[in-house]
């Protein structure tokens, strides 16, 4: 929700482009402080607020010139110079509301994190329903996992694979599933599924995720982030199913005029994905 | 039937399949950039009903119990 606070607070209406550059000035002059304390945020979350789009700027920088607004639908709108998409939708379903839901304790806890896999596809208006919600997550210690487990408790979550309410079932979880890279599981609700997936950034591609992740804006309320749409379009297509195949080609069609074929490719080598399919048979 | 026509015809059917589901990805996504709002309205209702069924069987705590069961089997598998 950070993004949005300091929407709130900024001098208006300020541009995208703007909008960054007086973040940037902000953070130079080292009145972030102040800022942060008017937000009621933790200065740690506006800096990384800022840190996040000086990097995505950076990276873009550097990438072909094109428009840097796309509208690609009614209530669909992808800033790709800000890594911002703004997304229009009547409801939410039962996904949207676990991964929200997660999304917004692991920001108040100050962790970094993006979504991956199926429902990024789903968000969008993909047509099928998804057991988990993928998050991967930066890499924290056994107590900030405790204090995310109290916080998850506090919004609604238990744990699937133990006790949230005991310290003993948490810290052994961190140890014998986290630290070890595997996944925990939250339900939210008592929700079976979706449910909600965490484990730790652990190849290079989770770790580019995080570091280059988008921000979604939904009806302008809510705020999640997700994986580049390129890694996931060839992550889906290096999968291979026919389930993520169709996520692949549907994030694809939806965003075509938006990302970067450029990067798509680098990421299909990478992969050692045949990136054609995307195109077959139109 | 020899197992090498068996194979030819499973592999066809594969493909044909395959080719569907990217077809209907397609659809989907044309569908969302035409529709908007609209689109989301009846794709929800759907997804709505089908996650309403689901949750009546959960009220069963066996059902629930296995479900979970079932889920954590799945990871250690895949671990």
């Amino acid at each position: 929700m950070v993004i949005l606070e300091i929407m709130r607070y900024l001098p208006n209406p300020l541009a995208g482009e703007q909008q960054h550059e007086f973040l940037k000035k902000l953070a130079k002059e080292g009145s972030v402080v102040n800022i942060a304390r008017k937000l009621g945020i933790s200065r740690a979350s506006l800096y990384r607020y800022v840190r996040m789009r000086a990097m995505t700027q950076g990276f873009r920088g550097n990438r072909e010139r094109r428009e840097n607004v796309a509208t690609l639908g009614e209530g669909l709108v992808f800033d790709r110079s800000r890594g911002e998409i703004s997304l229009s939708k009547p409801q939410l379903l039962p996904e949207d509301t676990v991964a929200l839901k997660f999304a917004k304790v692991l920001e108040d806890s100050n962790i970094d994190y993006v979504l991956v896999a199926g429902y990024t596809a789903i968000l969008f208006g993909r047509g099928r329903r998804s057991d988990d919600i993928d998050f991967i997550i930066g890499h924290i210690k056994e107590n900030d996992f405790m204090r995310l487990c109290e916080a998850a408790h506090r919004a609604g979550f238990l744990l699937m694979q133990g006790d949230i309410l005991l310290e003993e079932s948490i810290r052994k979880l961190y140890q014998k599933y986290l630290a070890q890279g595997y996944s925990v599981r939250f339900m939210y609700k008592g929700l079976i599924l979706p449910n909600v997936e965490v484990k730790f950034a652990r190849t290079n591609p989770h770790s580019y995720a995080l570091t280059h992740s988008i921000t979604v804006l939904i009806n302008n309320k809510y705020m999640v982030r997700i994986s580049p749409l390129e890694l996931q379009i060839a992550y889906k297509l290096y999968l291979g199913s026919d389930k993520d195949v169709g996520d692949a080609i549907f994030l694809y069609t939806l965003f075509k005029e938006a990302i970067s074929h450029d990067e798509l490719d680098a990421w299909c080598e990478m992969l050692r994905v045949d990136c054609s399919i995307l195109e077959v048979d139109k | 039937m020899t197992s090498d026509v068996l194979i030819r015809d499973l592999e066809e059917e594969r493909r044909r399949n395959k080719l569907d589901t990217i077809r209907h990805a397609r659809w989907e996504a044309e569908m969302v950039k035409k529709l908007g709002s609209k689109w989301f309205e009846v794709r929800d209702k759907w997804l709505m009903e089908a996650f309403e069924a689901d949750r009546k069987m959960w009220q069963n705590s066996k059902v629930r119990e296995a479900l979970i069961r079932a889920i954590l089997a799945r990871d250690r598998e895949i671990h």
